[in-house]
């Protein structure tokens, strides 16, 4: 527990420095040598620091799972610190946190690492450290810091504090480009939805403490001295998990998601959607934990199932859809927040329902859902924000070709697209498989939660597809075949062709702080994916400790779960042997063969390209008429078909100019995707807010002197009032 | 090894779907033709080792005016007609269809929680929810093909749907109607249809088309809104 | 285990012929003789003899994903029971796995069709996408169906020992019904014709050809081996549903076993043989029907396609609701 204080410590210390540094030595105004190179030494420093306490901190979560096989590394896990007056503030670290801690100090130092380069290779300012990139850094600190704290907190006041500081710092770094509207406007969303999610928070935790009696206000004297019924118990249960999807982007409740994730800095938007989603997930499982796996019925279960169906639903079908590439991402995060719901759902549903096996086999799902999701969304954040940055656009409609410039990137995207997907030998089918093997055997219950089951594995299966369909079209469009916009006017890339000799070495030596993360990441993906049994041992570990499922034999986990991953490794293998067998017989056919050339090179490659692709003709044509390719599938194009087969539920708005005369010059053509929720709900809401607003507008008329009156005249109100109270009595 | 009952069952059900389904006008009517016959040999089925003389000619009759009759009427009111393809309706094809699916898991759950012993030769307990669905399933899908269709003709089918699925739940509830009842929906049906057929007819010489949206039109409260969706799309290019 | 081995590259390389039964089918049908039943292995020798010309715009990717494809259908077709036989590999969820592989290398014809930059190879790649994302759906209500009746994941104990009719509640009907729907599947996923035309090469009716349109050499003789194989895959799924069906039917006489136990002619040796040539006979007459309809019906639209796999979809549910409680 020392140690978790300890960094935390070291990581807000380490925030300061970039205040120090911007205080103490000054902004960047004219180009001084002694003082650039002063600032970056305090930044190396600051990061360095705040590297090696996110570190630590990862070291304390790895020491709680080692706690779980018997290692007994730290007995220390509870700290009370003493405010005043009996009001304390309880922290504790168990498994579950733990593990947390573990994907939250994991993330944060990838990203931290990202940013030295993503910053400071910006066109703009690069190389210095301005008042915004200090704050960003400070608030950084404070986010890590505070998630930390959250996943420790044991006491309604620390977990607030906690929680509040997460969303007032969050926001802080989201809106890093405040120049501009569409920033503003997604942090505004972020602010609003994670402060309606604290007052729900507030007033549930402050219903429960009403109804504990005495004690103080941690968590276990809560629980203990509990005098709510059953039911009462779900109806809190269900406002707290009301409290906590907002932050974790369920589907109706995730308007602020595809606003506020696109438009903030890149390794922020990784942090936020790999992590702070999550914290969300954290919530909920506390609160399980907490009201009592054993008082829901099954209703609960199936209310939660329900909704993650829904939301993944609409989340896959958004993905689909979307043509800006963060925008997809966003999306995604909602996808798979239902379908981490989808598992804990079924979870609740088994422990209401006394099927142990089904209990383990989903939320083991749903943790191990958590940890592929936090690394295959920062993996995808972190190169698309590489590419965002380098290109200056984000519409996969303007970009294309782009492997040649950045090869190494675009293998990390595909290695992170179809971890999405959940293709096998990737990690993210491995949480997909452990979902399925429980939603089918919630098929046997014989209640009418068998229907949910049904319903939610046919919506998975077609998720697979959708997000098959959304993420190719990405990748494809951005990263394979032609370009489509000329690359005279985009100078930055004509900067880059200059290191597009592709060489392996100038991937690795230019922005290699930004390369470096992504590469770990795709090689954990892989990893995982390859081998994972060690992750799972320790996720079923969790498991049994935490929901106390200590019951189930062991015996069916080998059956049902270590069996089968072990034959997949060996599936593995065979497919690899076989691909290596067939590449070898391919190269023996082809090894004789000269290169058929059409204009006469000299070299004689089998494997030259030199032809023009066929495309019935049109792309010699056009290519010849002008610089860039444009007769070429577009990102809508491509999803146009499904998105027109399921109408009624994307909401698309489309500006054509119809075509009247024979001979026609000119047309356009504008497809937009807007969001069910956010135009139909909350425009209706915010329309009636406006109406109240204007209803009320003659109340104040913006003078100064106005305002002092209604001052004067509350107090005088009040005052009086006290008064009167008080002779009364 | 075959249960025929099931079969025939399963089948109605099939057909009540493809109807649900099918944007052709001919296709619809020969839908219903086929169903109107099975419809009226399944109590045969159902009283398999007494069949009384009287039934088996009562079954002939129905199945005579049912599937042959009744579509030969529409059939010949419909090649005066000009647009033999149903519009667009009010809700997709492709969401009707899955809606059809739900009013038959809906039908199963509501027989499922009623308890229905007294049916007359029906092995199992699957074959008596089955029949009591499809009864049940045949009524939603009558009136949602009544309420979802523009041109009338559609909307005769729907209720020819429903008289299906009505006579259906009546051979449940009672072993079988005393015969008397049965002409008398019989001839209820007939007439029904007549002059249904002969409103059609006025219809289409008024208007040159069976279209109901047009006399929606023309009582004044608004016409076609329902088609003009969020996409800005035109009618037109959403012709199946 | 080393039979299963050498029946499963019997019929790896009897698949090609089988192919070919679809083009005598059709050609029969309209009065020609038709393609010489070993034309598909000319074809593959041919291609495999040739040259490779790729264009400019192509990435790896498009090199490598032929091989992924086919090493993706291998490793399937050895979860695949052959007749009453188990399979090389099962384990405890392997269907999952199985359809996710598919999915693999579709994933990965996909990526190498719009690689190459062609607007034609993009609008294949949608359709495919879009119509395999139907299929899913239709084949993951099978496999719930399956998992109802038997409580179990894995695909070989759906069929050996004919789990799924004897020791289950399934009559004959549910059975037809999702055999049609299986049959429906093969032809939406191997591009036969309601679904799309295997012959034409316009851009308008191409699905799967048009995604291989820049495929030359070896890497198309790798192309047309999986769609052969992966005809085969469906089919014998197919098969294989229907094999107890006419063993417990006694439609086709078994071959008589002698009551020796041991050397060749053992009881061990003679059962399997004939439940083979069931399963063989069963696997051609599927290839027939494929000729069959393929000859009988013309392209739909593109826009009846989803509702040709949503009629599949209802006979699924019907065929689920008969054997829900049975």
């Amino acid at each position: 527990m020392d140690l978790v204080f300890g960094s935390l410590v070291v990581i807000f210390l380490a925030g300061v420095i970039p205040i120090f540094i911007i205080v103490g030595v000054g902004e960047n105004k004219e180009n001084k040598e002694s003082k650039e190179s002063r600032k970056n030494l305090w930044l190396k420093i600051f990061m360095i620091l705040l590297g090696v306490g996110i570190f630590s901190e990862m070291l304390v979560g790895l020491i709680g799972i080692f706690n779980l096989f018997s290692f007994n590394l730290n007995s220390n896990l509870k700290v009370t610190f003493i405010l005043f007056n009996g009001i304390s503030m309880h922290f504790r670290i168990d498994t579950l946190s733990s593990y947390f801690i573990l994907i939250i100090s994991f993330v944060s130092l990838i990203s931290l690492i990202y940013s030295y380069d993503y910053f400071f290779k910006q066109e703009e300012n690069s190389t210095s450290l301005n008042l915004s990139r200090t704050l960003n850094y400070f608030f950084f600190s404070v986010l890590v810091g505070s998630m930390i704290l959250v996943v420790c907190s044991d006491d309604i006041l620390s977990f607030i504090f906690s929680w509040e500081l997460m969303g007032i710092s969050s926001f802080l770094l989201i809106i890093y480009h405040h120049q501009k509207e569409e920033t503003r406007h997604g942090g505004l969303y972020y602010f609003i939805f994670s402060h309606i999610g604290v007052t729900l928070l507030i007033f549930g935790f402050a219903t429960l403490y009403s109804y504990a009696g005495a004690g103080d206000f941690s968590f276990n004297s809560l629980i203990s001295n509990c005098k709510l019924s059953n039911a009462m118990k779900e109806c809190l249960f269900i406002l707290f998990f009301v409290a906590f999807s907002l932050k974790g982007g369920v589907f109706p409740l995730h308007v602020w998601l595809p606003l506020a994730h696109p438009v903030a800095p890149a390794h922020i938007s990784a942090i936020l959607s790999g992590v702070m989603i999550k914290m969300g997930f954290y919530g909920i499982f506390r609160m399980y934990l907490l009201l009592g796996p054993e008082s829901f019925s099954s209703k609960v279960g199936s209310l939660i199932l329900f909704i993650g169906i829904v939301s993944a639903l609409m989340g896959g079908l958004y993905t689909m859809a979307q043509n800006n590439l963060k925008k997809m991402l966003a999306y995604c995060s909602v996808e798979n927040a239902g379908i981490i719901l989808i598992a804990m759902g079924m979870g609740m549903l088994a422990i209401s329902l006394g099927n142990k096996l089904v209990a383990a086999l989903s939320f083991a799902g749903a943790l191990i859902h958590i940890l592929n999701h936090a690394l295959f969304k920062s993996l995808l954040f972190l190169s698309v924000g590489e590419i965002v940055q380098k290109t200056h656009n984000d519409s996969i409609d303007k970009m294309g070709g782009l492997i040649k410039y950045f090869p190494y990137t675009g293998v990390c995207f595909l290695i992170g697209a179809l971890a999405v997907i959940g293709v096998p030998f990737l990690n993210g089918f491995i949480g997909e498989f452990l979902i399925y093997n429980s939603l089918f055997r919630g098929i046997s219950f014989n209640n009418f939660s068998f229907i949910i089951s049904v319903l939610s594995i046919l919506i998975l299966a077609f998720l697979g597809m959708t997000s098959f369909m959304g993420f190719i079209k990405a990748f494809s469009f951005t990263f394979l075949g032609e370009s489509r916009v000329t690359f005279s006017s985009l100078s930055s890339l004509s900067s880059l062709s200059s290191l597009s000799s592709l060489s392996s070495l100038s991937f690795f030596k230019n922005d290699r702080y930004m390369h470096y993360p992504i590469m770990i990441l795709a090689l954990l993906c892989l990893l995982i994916g390859i081998c994972p049994l060690l992750i799972l041992k320790t996720i079923f570990a969790i498991v049994d400790k935490s929901f106390k499922l200590q019951s189930i034999a062991s015996g069916d986990y080998y059956t049902y779960v270590f069996l089968p991953f072990r034959y997949l490794s060996l599936a593995l293998g065979i497919f690899i042997v076989i691909m290596m067998i067939i590449l070898f017989i391919r190269h023996k056919l082809l090894k004789n063969k000269s290169s058929n050339h059409f204009d006469n090179h000299v070299d004689n490659h089998v494997d030259d390209h030199n032809v023009p692709t066929w495309d019935c003709g049109y792309e010699m044509t056009i290519k010849e008429k002008k610089d860039n390719f444009q007769a070429c599938y577009s990102g809508n194009s491509f999803s146009f078909s499904m998105v027109d087969f399921l109408r009624p539920l994307i909401l698309l708005r489309e500006n054509y100019g119809l075509i009247k005369e024979f001979f026609v010059s000119n047309t356009r053509y504008q497809v937009e995707i807007r969001d069910l929720v956010e135009v139909k709900i909350i425009s209706k809401f915010l329309k009636w807010i406006s109406y109240l607003k204007s209803a009320g507008q003659w109340i104040e008329k913006g003078s100064t002197q106005m305002h002092i009156f209604y001052i004067a005249i509350s107090l005088f109100l009040t005052v009086v009032g006290f008064f009167i109270w008080g002779i009364h009595k | 090894m075959i249960d025929l009952q099931v079969g025939f069952l399963s089948l109605i059900l099939l057909l009540n779907i493809l109807t649900l389904g099918s944007s052709r006008l001919k296709i619809l009517i020969k839908n219903v033709a086929v169903a109107g016959t099975l419809v009226s040999i399944l109590p045969l089925l159902f009283s398999y080792p007494k069949i009384a003389a009287a039934s088996v000619a009562f079954a002939a009759v129905m199945m005579l005016v049912k599937g042959f009759i009744i579509p030969g009427l529409l059939y010949f009111s419909i090649r005066k007609v000009s647009d033999p393809i149903e519009q667009v309706p009010i809700i997709g094809y492709h969401i009707s269809v899955i809606i059809g699916i739900v009013f038959i898991l809906l039908a199963l759950l509501i027989s499922s929680k009623l308890s229905l012993h007294h049916l007359p030769s029906s092995p199992t307990t699957l074959t008596r929810d089955l029949l009591f669905a499809t009864a049940i399933s045949t009524i939603f899908v009558g009136l949602f093909l009544l309420m979802t269709r523009w041109k009338a003709i559609t909307q005769v089918l729907g209720y020819l749907i429903m008289e299906n699925g009505i006579y259906l739940l009546g051979t449940i509830v009672v072993g079988h109607m005393p015969y008397i009842l049965e002409v008398a929906v019989l001839l209820d049906l007939l007439v029904a249809v007549m002059i249904m057929g002969i409103v059609l007819l006025n219809i289409n010489e008024t208007f040159n088309d069976i279209d109901t949206s047009l006399l929606v039109a023309r009582s004044g409260s608004g016409s076609r809104s329902g088609m003009e969706s969020e996409s800005g799309y035109s009618k037109d290019q959403q012709n199946d | 285990m080393m039979r299963q081995l050498i029946l499963l590259l019997i019929f790896i390389i009897i698949s090609p012929l089988l192919y070919a039964i679809i083009s005598r089918t059709k050609a029969f049908l309209v009065g020609k003789k038709g393609i010489p039943f070993l034309f598909n292995y000319y074809t593959l020798i041919k291609l495999f003899r040739k040259n490779v010309i790729y264009s400019k715009t192509i990435t790896p990717i498009f090199k490598v994903a032929p091989i992924i494809n086919l090493s993706a259908i291998l490793l399937v077709l050895m979860f695949l029971p052959l007749g009453n036989l188990s399979p090389l590999l099962s384990f405890k969820g392997d269907v999952l796995f199985i359809f996710y592989l598919l999915t693999l290398g579709k994933i990965f014809m996909v990526l190498a069709g719009v690689d190459t930059g062609s607007s034609f190879e993009g609008m294949g790649c949608a359709r495919e996408v879009f119509f395999s994302a139907l299929g899913e759906i239709v084949l993951f209500l099978i496999f719930i169906m399956f998992y109802r009746l038997t409580n179990q994941l894995e695909l070989s104990s759906y069929f050996v020992e004919g789990k799924l009719i004897l020791h289950s509640k399934a009559t004959l009907i549910p059975i037809i019904f999702i055999s049609i729907a299986l049959f429906v599947i093969l032809l939406l996923e191997n591009a036969r014709v309601p679904v799309d035309d295997p012959l034409t090469h316009l851009e308008l009716t191409m699905i799967h050809e048009v995604m291989i349109l820049d495929y030359s050499g070896p890497d198309l003789g790798i192309i047309h081996l999986t769609s052969q194989l992966k005809m085969f895959f469906y089919a014998a799924l197919i098969s294989n549903l229907l094999m107890p069906v006419t063993s417990v039917m006694s439609i086709v006489p078994i071959i008589p076993v002698m009551p020796v136990t041991s050397g060749m002619f053992s009881v061990d040796v003679i059962l399997p043989f004939s439940q083979l040539i069931v399963f063989t006979a069963i696997l051609i007459s599927v290839y027939v029907i494929v000729g069959v309809v393929e000859s009988s019906m013309g392209r739909y639209q593109l826009k009846r396609v989803p509702k040709f796999v949503l009629s599949s979809l209802v006979l699924v549910v019907l065929a689920t609701i008969l054997t829900w409680r049975g």
